[in-house]
């Protein structure tokens, strides 16, 4: 776990919200960058990362470490909020031959191995197929059983799809890690 | 269990994006406790995700910061739903410092020694405490874990056997294409709400390679099921649903299904 990680918990404990201070200058860029794919609006997904972080903040007692990373804990509910919204307002972007990511450039830590790529360049080591399966679940936020809706193919397919195009992508990412 | 294709199944990445079903998660959970190799392969998945989602960061609007604090403070934190126990052991060792009286050297020394002496083996005996403390704690949490599999596992098995009886839910056997006289499949169907259950245990082990597809056949179309998992012996809920449809049909197929079912590959059939 990495330190921040471990700070970040101990201050959940002591319910001290400075702990979403640190939780947000960590992770708040991901986390609305996956929300804007999502819903497709600035504004719109201010508001859901705003009403997630109040849902995290909340609920951060009953985050359990041993059940799985704390990105991962905080993936689930900022998709969720994300859900309900495009459930409102209907899914707006579809996806662009180049998508449209702003890079953060400044004030970043060049230690953190995660950033060390930037994500079309990851991509687009992969053949056209993975690619859309690993934008549609990844990056668009669509859930397994709508790409197999989408694509008209298998769930079972859309799953061993998007395990090999995964294992592709590790082997880019693997001098990274 | 056949740990490998559980893996290369994936499930894992699945369960990482949090797309799965209650019973599935149930499962991976659990799985992961048992096999070294599923929880590191979690791991792995949930690293992916996290390093996926930081290279598409987008600089969040900078007046967010502020106002997602603001908001912060009119919330409280909730308490967990694991109750906080409290196991810190707060007991000191106590020594007691005493003055040395000249007129009793002896009784002086022998005291400070026997005051050590009770100090050290309570040093000794508070570590053994903690560690066995520590070994409880793991041992109780595991078998809450295990617990609530199987409080999971009977909810399930308890849904499966009242679908059983459930004159809503009719059953249709699926006989076997390639071997005479062997026995057929069970398959429960509830028309209404489309639910399709399946008894996997009754189905031969394939080679990894491959797996079961199951169809539905309306006026000989047949429409994918989603494919059986290889590493279930049990009640299975299919995939998919399906209001409609004049038969039931498994194909053996390569790992993960195909679009259209390889008709030589039929090997079972039962017709509604």
């Amino acid at each position: 776990m990495a330190p921040v990680e471990k700070e970040i918990l101990r201050l959940f404990e002591e319910g001290n919200v400075k702990a979403m201070d640190l939780l947000y200058d960590h992770y708040a860029d991901a986390l609305y960058g996956v929300v804007l794919r999502m819903v497709g609006d600035e504004a719109l997904a201010s508001d859901v990362l705003q009403e997630s972080f109040v849902k995290i903040w909340q609920n951060s007692r009953s985050y359990d470490p041993s059940k799985g990373r704390l990105f991962t804990w905080l993936l689930r509910i900022v998709k969720n909020k994300a859900i309900d919204s495009i459930r409102k307002t209907g899914r707006k972007v579809e996806i662009q031959s180049e998508l449209r990511i702003v890079h953060k450039n400044d004030a970043m830590d060049s230690s953190d191995p995660t950033l060390k790529h930037d994500l079309n360049t990851v991509l687009s080591n992969l053949d056209k197929d993975q690619r859309e399966l690993i934008e549609h679940s990844y990056i668009l936020g669509y859930s397994h059983p709508e790409i197999a809706e989408k694509f008209d193919i298998p769930l079972g397919t859309v799953k061993t799809r998007i395990r090999n195009a995964m294992k592709e992508l590790r082997s880019i990412f693997g001098n990274g890690r | 269990m056949d740990v490998k294709a559980y893996i290369e199944s994936g499930i894992l990445e699945q369960f990482a994006l949090g797309d799965v079903s209650d019973q599935e998660r149930r499962e991976v959970e659990c799985m992961s406790k048992i096999y070294p190799e599923i929880k590191a392969a979690v791991e792995e998945a949930e690293l992916d995700l996290e390093m996926l989602a930081q290279a598409g960061a987008v600089k969040a609007p900078s007046s967010l910061k502020a106002s997602v604090m603001a908001e912060l403070a009119n919330h409280n934190q909730l308490p967990a739903d694991a109750e906080n126990e409290s196991a810190s052991i707060s007991q000191e060792a106590s020594i007691t410092p005493f003055k040395p009286t000249s007129t009793w050297p002896v009784v002086w020394a022998v005291a400070a020694s026997v005051t050590l002496l009770l100090a050290f083996w309570q040093f000794v005996e508070r570590e053994n405490a903690e560690t066995e403390l520590a070994a409880a704690k793991e041992e109780q949490e595991q078998l809450l874990a295990n617990n609530e599999y199987l409080r999971g596992e009977v909810e399930f098995l308890t849904e499966d056997v009242q679908d059983t009886f459930d004159p809503s839910f009719q059953k249709i056997v699926l006989e076997s294409t390639k071997a005479e006289g062997s026995n057929g499949v069970s398959v429960l169907w509830q028309k209404e709400s489309g639910k399709v259950k399946i008894n996997l245990a009754s189905l031969p082990e394939l080679p990894t390679d491959k797996q079961y597809q199951l169809w539905v056949l309306k006026d000989g179309v047949p429409s994918d099921m989603g494919v059986l998992p290889k590493d279930f012996q049990d009640v299975y809920l299919a995939d998919a649903q399906t209001n409609d449809g004049d038969a039931f049909a498994i194909t053996i197929e390569p790992l993960g299904g195909l679009e259209n079912p390889t008709l030589d590959q039929l090997v079972y059939l039962g017709t509604v």
